[in-house]
């Protein structure tokens, strides 16, 4: 199996050259930019504006805006006598003095992300990294919570409907699986948080954390109040996916010869269907949580917004509208590696539940 | 099950502590944000309102605004506000300025503000490294001096009515906590760590705490010379509107929106005064100052051109073969009912507007009459220039004839105009012009644009007509770079129409140079040119939206005035 995972690990990195290619070309080819979005206003100069975008870097061609950001620009131009003006540059891409005032340019200070500077956002000013780390407990709450959720009530859900096939339960949670799955969570998010937050006052409307003067957070389990609905309407989908699922396989398993012989020797009925159907009816479960996790990513993104949850969809969403490149790059990097990663754990996760199962 | 029910307790106990840190005496004001966090809290840096809102309770100005009429005011010793000029002279020729600035404001380290703190500001402006986009002073200014600690001298490059305004432009920073962390490089003032956290500050709040896409908070400055009552003001990012708006009903939040920004929707406005009225909270009305219009291109889409050369000399930019003619322009203002677009499109909660700004701005002339509706004598006018009915069905097209001073004879009356997508007032707007157009025979292509496209077909000079909206226009209504070949540059300038007319820059350029200033004086010349963009239609003249704050009554002694909720912090009491 670590054979197989390390070629699995090799086979990624073109996939991970192509996405990283595939949406910086397509945040390029945007129209408009940063500088237009924040600074559009009939006080401030033109010029103001390309100075501004200079600096930045957004008005160079895509090629040196990509390397820049994947392998850095301190190897574009370089200061070797450490006076702060740079005396030596990669000719063919860019000239040492840039902008022609017979001055060479400051010195590049970017490593790219291959060297781990996944660069500064263009808005906050502040290190993509850092932004990403400070919105990633938010989402890694929520998403963990609802992954948990979805989980302990789907999984259950679909066993009991598989073995009360046919009767009330099983009608029941088939038609409401049906509903948690048509509805867009967004809807749902709204009239659950009316009913709750706004006419019941059981919930507060939206947010993480009791708003405070200094900015403290308490630990999660002190303020679960916030987390209920959210991860109710963000596991509701979830829910239904994993309920027919696990439905569908414990049917099928049910009708195999192994649980009529475990039947037959006596066993409990919980026995039968919870010890030896339910192991093997998860199976379709494993290959489900690679496919979830990449959801949990992207559904964050609507899910934060309604419930004013500060995550790192909230950042996806708000980077993407202002076109701050280097903070959607950096939430494409991690959305893929956790993507590829995974659908790794999904295949590891298929061999630790059928032993039939051989990764080569 | 005794560990479950240790658990629970240590929850509970938690979650009671969590509660109790916001509820300390003298209350905590909190309001609702919906344009995301702070960029930084540097007043040199920013631009947008989400900065500006926290930056003014933190940093002195040059000069105090009268909140009433917006325009500047001389501080008193003892102000509770944090403009610095107790009065100022100009020259003779109106070319130097001096200020006679306060000595009893401090920085929260106890240090005095002072005018060298303004020229140190200054010149990092003027050294065009760091990402200020606040250059356009540089553009009037010649040089900041101070002469001591309480004497600012600037001189002008030239003399301009609007100098004083300008600069103001930027809050002041602290030169002797800044200048150390720069090392002599002015760039370096982009990155600071002090533009998140800035500790050394000079207003009513100190800055608490920046929670990333959760909350902002101000701390009461204790140590202010007129402290305030409330213990902090927070403001929560919430990104939808809708869940903000129910904070506010259910009592989680004091307002809807910020320190200086409304934000009640239009479609809810008359549900907010009903419950106002009925005492559940408190409101405060007044008309934007803000519009929404549709600009005409004047000029040739195909061959974008800028207006004037660098010696001023006009270039052929061609013309625009349906706008170009000013009957066109005046047809299509008398073909819409104003009504209905203030109804459909803005809930009723707008006012029609006859020429550049809105009524809550000085140099806006309100005795000049809007455009009417009247469809015959739009068709009138349009025959007059040269389009008709040539097939007596009014579902096709007008065409143009002979007569036409631009068109081909045979053009069909067909344009595009463009829209953000995703504002649903001026999506509705655009559908009814679009529908009513169509009744006298205008074939409208109503397009809506992503923003960013939309910005580069409109800098672009790229299109017939576009529907936007300016907001937070400045008092002074001098818009030289919107309506004079100054500003009609391809792919920057705000004179995208490629407007022009000799008398308009004439009247501009007096209103500017008119010696004293004097305000009637200037509200004359600004009143005439009024007149005539009313008639021109460079742009068509649309709607001011209202705006609505709405607060808690546990908000006491509120006072505010338009674009500006807190006006007298000082007086306010939180009552929980």
């Amino acid at each position: 199996m670590f054979k197989y995972i390390v070629r699995r690990l090799i086979q990624s990195i073109p996939t991970f050259f192509g996405i990283t290619v595939l949406s910086y070309l397509l945040l390029w080819l945007a129209p408009g930019s940063v500088v237009e979005r924040l600074y559009l206003a009939p006080n401030i100069k033109a010029e103001t504006r390309a100075r501004l975008a200079a600096q930045l870097g957004i008005d160079d061609p895509f090629h040196i805006q990509y390397l820049r950001w994947l392998a850095g620009d301190d190897w574009l131009r370089w200061d070797s006598d450490g006076d702060g003006l740079a005396d030596g540059s990669f000719a063919l891409l860019v000239p040492l003095d840039e902008d022609g005032d017979g001055e060479p340019e400051p010195p590049g200070d970017n490593y790219g992300i291959l060297r781990g500077d996944f660069g500064r956002s263009f808005v906050k000013k502040q290190p993509v990294l850092d932004i990403f780390l400070a919105n990633l407990p938010a989402t890694l709450e929520l998403g963990v919570a609802t992954i948990l959720t979805a989980l302990a009530i789907g999984v259950p859900v679909g066993v009991i409907s598989a073995v009360t096939r046919g009767r009330l339960f099983d009608n029941t949670s088939r038609v409401m699986a049906v509903i948690f799955d048509a509805v867009p969570n967004f809807y749902l998010g709204y009239i659950l948080l009316y009913i709750f937050g706004v006419l019941l006052g059981l919930v507060p409307i939206g947010g993480r954390c009791v708003p405070n003067l200094y900015g403290v957070c308490p630990p999660f389990y002190s303020r679960l109040v916030y987390l209920i609905l959210p991860t109710f309407v963000f596991a509701a989908g979830f829910i239904a996916l994993f309920s027919r699922y696990v439905r569908t396989s414990t049917l099928e398993v049910l009708s195999q010869d192994y649980i009529r012989t475990a039947r037959a020797k006596g066993l409990s009925p919980q026995v039968v269907n919870f010890r030896h159907a339910m192991r093997n009816a998860m199976i379709p479960v494993a290959t489900l949580l690679g496919p979830i996790i990449t959801n949990v990513w992207a559904g964050a993104i609507i899910i934060e917004t309604v419930f004013a949850w500060p995550g790192v969809g909230r950042i996806a969403f708000t980077s993407a509208i202002q076109q701050d490149y280097p903070v959607v790059m950096g939430i494409v990097i991690f959305a893929s590696i956790a993507t590829i990663l995974g659908f790794l754990l999904s295949d590891i996760l298929y061999v630790l539940i059928d032993p039939r199962i051989r990764l080569d | 099950m005794n560990k479950l029910a240790r658990i629970l307790f240590l929850a509970v106990f938690v979650s009671l502590f969590a509660v109790g840190a916001s509820a300390q005496d003298g209350g905590i004001l909190i309001g609702t944000n919906f344009g995301g966090d702070p960029t930084t809290i540097n007043p040199l840096l920013t631009n947008n309102t989400v900065d500006l809102n926290l930056v003014e309770f933190l940093f002195p100005s040059l000069y105090n605004i009268d909140p009433e009429t917006r325009a500047p005011m001389k501080a008193g010793r003892n102000d509770q506000d944090n403009g610095l000029a107790l009065d100022w002279t100009a020259s003779d020729d109106g070319l130097v300025y001096t200020f006679n600035l306060r000595d009893d404001v401090t920085w929260n380290d106890g240090a005095p503000v002072t005018a060298h703190d303004y020229k140190f500001t200054f010149d990092a402006l003027a050294s065009g490294e760091t990402s200020s986009p606040r250059g356009s002073v540089l553009q009037s200014v010649e040089g900041v001096e101070a002469i001591d600690d309480t004497t600012l001298e600037i001189t002008l490059k030239l003399a301009s009515c609007r100098a004083i305004d300008e600069l103001d432009d930027f809050g002041i920073l602290p030169q002797h906590a800044i200048e150390p962390l720069l090392e002599g490089d002015f760039a370096t003032m982009n990155d600071l760590e002090y533009n998140k956290n800035p500790d050394v500050t000079s207003g009513v709040f100190n800055f608490g705490a920046l929670v990333p896409d959760e909350q902002t908070s101000l701390i009461r400055n204790g140590n202010h010379r007129m402290p305030v009552s409330p213990e902090g003001y927070i403001v929560r990012n919430v990104p939808d509107q809708l869940v903000g708006i129910e904070q506010f009903l259910a009592g989680e939040v004091n307002s809807v929106g910020t320190a200086g920004s409304a934000s009640v929707p239009a479609a809810r406005m008359q549900e907010f005064r009903d419950r106002s009225e009925a005492g559940e909270f408190q409101t405060f009305e007044y008309v934007d100052d803000g519009l929404t219009f549709v600009g005409f291109n004047l000029a040739d889409r195909n061959n974008p051109a800028n207006g004037q050369d660098e010696d001023g000399n006009p270039i052929d930019q061609g013309v625009h073969p349906l706008f170009g003619d000013v009957r066109v322009r005046q047809a299509i203002a008398q073909a819409v009912n104003y009504d209905d677009i203030i109804e459909g499109a803005a809930e009723g909660e707008a006012i029609q507007v006859n020429s550049f700004g809105t009524p809550a701005l000085w140099g806006y002339d309100s005795s000049i009459e809007p455009w009417p509706y009247d469809p015959d004598a739009a068709l009138a006018l349009l025959a007059e220039a040269g389009f008709v009915d040539h097939d007596d069905d009014s579902s096709t097209p007008l065409v143009a004839t002979e007569d036409a001073l631009y068109a081909e004879a045979g053009t069909e009356f067909s344009f595009e105009m463009l829209t953000n997508s995703g504002n649903l007032v001026r999506e509705a707007a655009g559908t009814i012009i679009q529908d009513q157009l169509g009744q006298i025979g205008i074939d409208v292509d109503f397009q809506t644009q992503e923003f960013g496209a939309l910005v580069t077909f409109l800098l672009g000079q790229d299109f017939d007509a576009i529907m936007i909206g300016f907001t937070n226009l400045a008092q002074d209504t001098d818009a030289r770079n919107v309506f004079t070949p100054v500003g009609d540059t391809v792919g920057g300038g705000f004179n995208f129409v490629s407007y022009r007319n000799d008398r308009v820059t004439e009247l501009y350029d007096e209103a500017l140079s008119l010696p004293g200033c004097d305000l009637a004086e200037r509200q004359a010349l600004y009143h005439e040119i009024s007149q005539i963009l009313h008639d021109e239609l460079p742009w068509w003249w649309l709607f001011a939206p209202f705006s609505m704050y709405a607060e808690s009554n546990d908000v006491q002694n509120w006072h505010p005035y338009a674009e500006t909720r807190y006006a007298n912090m000082a007086d306010l009491v939180i009552s929980s």
